[in-house]
């Protein structure tokens, strides 16, 4: 537990807590007022209507800011120096090893995926599902006021993708992977020598068909399994929700928008669902599934 | 409630005038603040640098009293009321007169001074005129008389000027009766205050001293560890001023003077900055960040206590004694005789021989079941021996028991002489053989513990002989003491050219020394392939072939890791086993607890200890461990951890380093050799080793030292023969110089090495065409009796009880085939300055000798004299080189 | 100048004025060691200058009990210019005379040879420069001066039974016991101080004392062997 303060109070993990601290406040605020909204006919922001000039009602307020930043700045760099760490060297690399902050959700996810996966993929969808909000959002309710009935589907994806995904996985990442990346609860101390159980094994194994043949050749069986899981886990969900729930908002999207919306939508769950076959499983005492997918190519 | 209550008011009649007030207040503050932080908070070495110039004045100011207290007050007081005196001359009325009119004579001096300038250059613009008149054909006559009025007045002018300068030397000789007075009283006054005043100097210039970083920039100093060339900087005499400074002898930290100032003449803190040597890093300035601890990062802090030597080894790993940094020499030959090496490739100790026996015929010498027990626990059979304990099992020794004598058997050693020719010795005579030859050199036997304790090592360097009786067969050790290399061509063990019957006493008495300990009585199976098929396995895999020469095993290479950058592997790299964990901020580095646990330091140096101590003690029963366990003492694991410490890759470039020169590769050779063959034992050589002498009450009965003077006093082809086959220089001595049997090769090596410690070349000289001066032949005799040289220097046999034999010296009569004449010359004019605390007195003392009849006592002369009469002494006999021994 | 003449010339006599001096004397207890005779003959120049059996010298207890070569000096005082005399050790009948000396850092020590045979002096110091000089004629003299405050042991190595011990010191507060065993240390400034008493085979006792302004104080040593 001592060692679990003095990380957080490292110099370079401060902002981290703050931000974990300010993302909370922000969220509890924004779902305070979007109450409120919801559950009035007119939303509060609607009600002000009495507008005020910029200079100087504004402006002065954002100068006493101003001030109140460099203050804090200021006695900020008294108390806390540059955290500088030993000079770098390529043959000793240090134990752990970690991104920058902003980056270690998707050092995180190197863990459950493959590289090409973690590293290339899926950022470059995040890049283009960020791209594409404004093409995909046809919801004009709910716009210039906090509400969450108006928007549920964008506020629901977001909070998931963002505060799980993003902050949840850097807080895990900065705070609880020690040396080795090995996993550390807050009160245990990091342990260079930790050993951690390495039990990993196919999805396909689990149901009992080898990936591999004995000659160690790809089993045609669990590369038809896992396709099919995988394939049909992008065709068949969106297939089969258009045909159960066929709303007014899924016809204005069209099958084009609705494709990129789902394809998205289901790749962001299937981070997650990777995520719980791998943490899951050993909870009631199986092993932890390494691959859904194993081709000649690639592996998933 | 405040926030409702304000969010009634208008935004337009909010007032943020004490907001601004509060938060601009907080910012000044804040600045305020961080400004002092910043100057006086991050800057400590301001306030030592003051603590610095205050404790080095209160030390002048006691130094300028001392001073003032050694002067003659009653004398001062003389002499400043006489130059009162003589300074109250200065305004009497006779010297202000004199004054006056010399201040008119001056005047009038000035005066006359211009117009003859005038008058000249009036004559010669006339001169001029006048020429030309004459060259253009006019009349000049008129001109010729206006010239020689303008001579008239120069002359008149030059004696004008005379006379004055006449009166003003008359007024000069009183005035200079005054000044002169005070002149010489006030030097006479310096005089007496020079002291003083140099010390007021000083104090003037501590007290105006700035407060300022000084830092001292070596550019091009290191490679980072990307291959770029580094400067580095060093900021540690901003608070460390006082390390050259005398007077900060025993000041405290930071200000102390540095404790060897031998090491600085070499590696001035000037140019060569602190962290070289020291580590820590140098840019910084606080006192945690400077030293490392408090900065974690910081790969290399401070090297505190015998530590500090390990940093020798970056830039000297090639040298094996360093002058002024004993701890590390003892370290180097710890590593050198307890081979390390063996196992581990370490810089600076490639092609060093094994340290062990070669293991080929071993039946010929032991029986097998004393190869098992001594493989079993060598400890257990000699607890000083520098055989590792391998923790085998019964049955691991039983398997390499096998293998030792399955060599054995295709061995063709055989004693040379019949078995059974050693009988017939008396123990008695053995003993006193054993005592008095010189075997206690090297090997301890019975209670007699001088020589180990004098080595302070936890190891001996040759086998305890307290049971040998219990390891040997009396064949072969007759056939060892009469000839080493029959049994072993590399024995390090030489021939003490012991006769027939001295060999026998020796082997009478030796092999009466046997322990009560019986063999064990297990049946060794040592005919079994299987066995044999295992131990071979085994002897491989615990890398024997290391340290012995092995039939077989001649390929085999180091069994474990290179140290080559040891150093520098970090906590997360070890592992500690089942120790307990002592936390890093502990003081011991490792306890042993009553229980048999043992708590080890979670650190580089909490590892490396507990390793060192037992090589065995992170082993768990996963975890095999196959080095062997050491029985190192506290003081040898502190030296050897010290010295890996120095096991980085981090080397400074060239230009910062001791060049490796021909010379010091001689030397170096010359060390290696003399290490090796144990010379050291018996010699003292660049200040280590001699141990054998403490044996004797008095120094001058044991083996002599070798003084770095050794090279430039012994001629050349002396000391080859003398080597090939030793003579008898000191015959008072018990104790025998023995024959190595080595060969010209080692020789020249060991040639070198004394030419190269007394900075000499190799040359080819002929000793025997050196010519004397007859001249100098007479009064270097008369010299030789008066000064009663013979006294210590007994020319024919000395009979015994008349001097004691330590006060001895060599006889004269070898020194023109032993000695260089100019090494004589040189000795007799210094002798402690060649060979430090020598009984040799110095017979000159200031270019004199004490007979003044003599060349009028001139030292150079009489000294000539004596060397003549020296040389003369020994009859011209060419040396003769005996082959063998 | 006048005023610093003024000045300096208080403090000197301040120096005299608040000063006492500090005696006492050595005494010894227990049985001393039988002394070892000196065989000269070696040497037949020392055989002949002496007609009795010569006895070391090395622990000499008085007919009163007290002990003789006792070096008894303040041990951390400071002061004084060396004095301008000289203190002589001389060589007579081959052996030391005396055989215990004090001298102050700066005085003047003079060595004399007046026997007719070779003696070397070897001086073992270490804090000052060490020195082995041969004096092969009579009548020869050697001049030395120390500069640190050290105590050490000068020998002969022609004749090894020549011993005797020098201590050097900073300031002119030292004795050596005689036959009586007593000691003066005069005009040592009033303070507090360590005296030490020093002998070559029995080691150093120490006492603590008070000099008072123009007092006596008495420091008494005992040497205890068993």
């Amino acid at each position: 537990m001592q060692q679990f303060l003095e990380i957080i109070s490292k110099p370079d993990n401060i902002p981290i807590v703050l931000l974990l601290v300010s993302v909370i406040f922000f969220t509890w605020l924004a779902w305070v007022k979007a109450k409120k909204n919801d559950s009035q006919q007119v939303p509060e922001e609607a009600k002000m209507d009495d507008k005020v000039q910029v200079w100087p009602y504004l402006v002065r307020v954002e100068f006493l800011m101003s001030i109140v930043v460099m203050a804090v700045l200021v006695v900020w760099s008294v108390f806390l120096d540059a955290p500088l760490e030993e000079p770098a060297n390529r043959a000793l690399t240090p134990n752990p090893s970690k991104a920058p902050w902003y980056f270690l959700g998707l050092q995180e996810l190197l863990v459950y995926f493959d590289p090409w996966i973690a590293g290339v993929v899926l950022p470059t969808l995040i890049i283009i599902g960020l791209m594409a909000i404004p093409y995909v959002d046809i919801n004009e309710k709910g716009s210039g006021y906090y509400t969450f009935k108006e928007r549920k589907f964008a506020i629901l994806t977001f909070c998931f993708g963002f505060l799980i995904l993003w902050v949840a996985l850097i807080v895990l990442g900065t705070f609880m992977r020690g040396p080795g990346w090995n996993f550390f609860w807050p009160w245990e101390k990091w342990d260079p020598h930790y050993v951690a159980v390495l039990t990993n094994v196919d999805l396909s194994e689990m149901i009992g068909i080898p990936t591999r043949l004995p000659d160690n050749s790809l089993n045609p069986l669990a590369f038809i399994f896992g396709g099919v899981l995988v394939l049909g886990f992008y065709s068949l969900i969106p297939f089969y929700w258009m045909m159960k729930r066929n709303t007014e908002i899924m016809r204005k999207l069209g099958p084009l928008r609705y494709t990129i919306v789902a394809f998205l939508f289901l790749t962001m769950v299937g981070v997650v669902i990777k995520i719980l076959l791998r943490l899951g499983p050993p909870i009631i005492g199986l092993n932890p599934v390494k691959y859904v997918w194993v081709t000649p190519w690639f592996n998933v | 409630m405040l926030f409702e209550q304000r969010a009634r008011i208008p935004v337009e009649q909010r007032s943020y005038g004490k907001y601004y007030l509060i938060f601009s207040t907080i910012l000044f503050l804040g600045t305020m603040w961080s400004v002092w932080d910043e100057v006086s908070v991050r800057r400590p070495w301001k306030e030592y640098q003051r603590r610095y110039n205050d404790l080095v004045l209160q030390r002048l100011d006691s130094l300028r009293t001392e001073a003032q207290a050694r002067i003659d007050s009653a004398t001062v007081a003389d002499l400043v009321a006489e130059l009162q005196k003589a300074k109250e001359g200065l305004s009497s009325e006779e010297y202000l007169n004199a004054l006056d009119q010399k201040t008119d004579l001056q005047k009038d001096l000035d005066i006359a001074t211009r117009e003859w300038r005038f008058a000249r250059s009036r004559s010669d613009a006339t001169y001029y005129a006048y020429k030309k008149a004459l060259a253009e054909g006019k009349d000049a006559s008129s001109l010729r008389k206006e010239l020689e009025g303008h001579d008239a007045d120069i002359a008149r002018y030059a004696a004008e000027m005379e006379t004055l300068n006449a009166k003003i030397a008359e007024v000069d000789v009183l005035l200079n009766r005054y000044i002169g007075m005070v002149d010489s009283l006030q030097s006479a006054y310096n005089r007496m205050m020079a002291e003083v005043n140099a010390l007021d100097l000083k104090i003037q210039r501590t007290s105006s001293a700035p407060v300022q970083i000084r830092q001292v920039m070596l550019n091009d100093f290191e490679f980072t560890p990307f291959n770029e060339i580094k400067a580095r900087i060093d900021r540690c005499q901003t608070c460390h001023m006082g390390w050259a400074d005398e007077l900060m002898e025993d000041a405290p930290q930071p200000f102390t003077k540095h404790p060897v100032p031998e090491l600085l003449a070499k590696h001035n803190p000037e140019t060569f900055g602190c962290t070289p040597c020291h580590r820590g890093q140098g840019p910084a300035l606080t006192e945690g960040f400077a030293h490392g601890d408090a900065d974690r990062y910081w790969e290399t802090p401070l090297l505190r206590g015998v530590d500090v030597y390990a940093t020798c080894n970056t830039c000297h790993s090639n040298e094996l004694v360093l002058k002024h940094a004993k701890p590390f020499t003892k370290a180097k030959q710890l590593v050198f005789e307890t081979g390390c090496f063996g196992c581990h490739e370490i810089k600076g100790y490639t092609d060093v021989p094994k340290i062990g026996p070669p293991l080929n015929d071993l039946t010929g010498k032991t029986s097998p079941e004393w190869i098992y027990r001594w493989v079993k626990n060598p400890k257990e059979y000699n607890p000083h021996t520098r055989m590792p304990d391998f923790k085998l099992t019964d049955e691991e020794a039983e398997a390499i028991t096998a293998y030792l004598v399955k060599i054995s058997g295709e061995s063709d050693y055989r004693p040379i002489r019949s078995r059974g020719a050693y009988g017939g010795g008396s123990a008695q005579q053995g003993k006193r053989l054993f005592e008095s030859v010189g075997c206690q050199a090297c090997h301890t036997l019975g209670d007699d513990q001088t020589v180990r304790l004098a080595r302070g090592t936890s190891y001996d360097i040759a086998p305890e002989l307290t049971r040998v009786g219990s390891k040997v067969s009396p064949d072969w050790l007759f056939d060892w003491l009469k000839n080493p290399r029959h049994y072993n061509s590399e024995a390090r063990m030489p021939s003490l050219r012991l006769t027939d019957d001295e060999a026998r006493h020796l082997v009478a008495y030796l092999m009466g020394q046997k322990d009560a300990q019986s063999l064990p009585s297990v049946n060794l199976a040592l005919h079994d392939e299987a066995k044999i098929q295992r131990g071979d396995r085994l002897i491989r895999e615990y890398g024997c072939a290391g340290c012995h020469a092995i039939k077989g095993m001649e390929n085999e290479g180091k069994v474990s890791v290179a140290l080559s950058d040891f150093g520098r592997k970090k906590y997360e790299q070890m592992d500690y086993g089942d120790t307990r964990e002592l936390p890093k901020m502990s003081k011991e580095d490792y306890i042993e607890h009553e229980d048999g646990t043992v708590s080890v330091k979670r650190t580089w140096a909490g590892w490396v200890w507990g390793k060192l101590k037992n090589a065995r003690l992170y082993q768990t029963e996963r975890i095999a461990q196959k080095m062997p366990v050491f029985s190192f003492n506290d003081e040898e694991i502190a030296l050897i951890r010290m010295f890996l410490i120095s096991m980085t890759r981090d080397v400074p470039l060239p230009a910062y380093q001791h060049p490796f020169d021909k010379r010091m590769q001689h030397i170096e050779a010359g060390r290696r050799l003399t290490m090796n063959y144990n010379c050291v034992q018996c010699h003292t050589l660049e200040e280590g080793g001699g141990y054998l002498v403490a044996k004797y009450e008095e120094a001058g009965l044991g083996p002599p030292p070798l003084p770095e003077s050794q090279g430039a006093k012994v001629q050349e082809q002396w000391l080859y023969a003398f080597l090939k086959s030793p003579t008898t220089i000191r015959p008072w001595l018990e104790v025998r110089m023995p024959t190595f049997s080595l060969t010209d090769e080692e020789i020249g090596i060991i040639t070198k090495y004394f030419l190269g410690l007394s900075r000499l070349e190799l040359s080819l000289r002929d000793y025997s065409s050196f010519a004397v001066d007859e001249k100098y032949l007479a009064p270097g005799k008369r010299l030789f009796d008066v000064y009663q040289c013979a006294k210590c220097h007994p020319t024919g046999t000395v009979r015994p009880g008349e001097v004691s034999a330590s006060d001895l010296a060599p006889n004269l009569v070898i020194a023109a085939n032993r000695l260089k004449p100019e090494w004589i010359n040189d000795w007799l004019l210094d002798p402690s300055k060649l060979q430090p605390g020598t009984r040799m007195p110095s017979f000159f003392y200031e270019g004199k000798g004490p007979d003044e009849t003599v060349f009028g006592g001139d030292a150079h002369e009489q000294i000539k004299a004596l060397q003549t009469y020296v040389w003369s002494l020994g009859a011209r006999r060419r040396p003769v080189v005996a082959q063998g021994n | 100048m006048k005023l610093l003449g003024i000045v300096l010339a208080t403090a000197c006599l301040g120096g005299t004025l608040f000063a006492g001096d500090v005696t006492g004397k050595v005494s010894f207890e227990g049985t001393a060691p039988k002394p070892n005779r000196l065989r000269m003959n070696a040497d037949p120049v020392c055989m002949k200058a002496h007609k009795d059996p010569v006895f070391s010298e090395e622990v000499i207890v008085n007919k009163n009990g007290t002990l003789k070569n006792v070096l008894v000096y303040v041990k951390d005082a400071k002061g004084g210019a060396a004095p301008k005399g000289k203190t002589v050790l001389d060589q007579i009948g081959c052996i030391y005379v005396p055989r215990v000396l004090g001298i102050q850092v700066g005085q003047e020590l003079e060595i004399l040879n007046s026997d007719p045979t070779l003696h070397n002096v070897h001086s073992l110091s270490k804090a000052n420069t060490s020195f082995n000089q041969a004096m092969p004629m009579k009548g020869m003299k050697l001049t030395k001066k120390f500069d640190k405050v050290e105590t050490f042991r000068v020998k002969c190595e022609v004749h090894p039974w020549m011993s005797a011990y020098i201590g050097v010191f900073n300031h002119p507060y030292f004795a050596v016991t005689g036959d009586d065993g007593s000691f003066t240390l005069k005009g040592v400034p009033a303070g507090e101080y360590t005296v030490e008493a020093w002998h070559e085979k029995y080691g150093t006792q120490t006492a603590k004392v008070k000099v008072d302004a123009t007092g006596k104080v008495t420091a008494d040593f005992k040497f205890t062997v068993k």
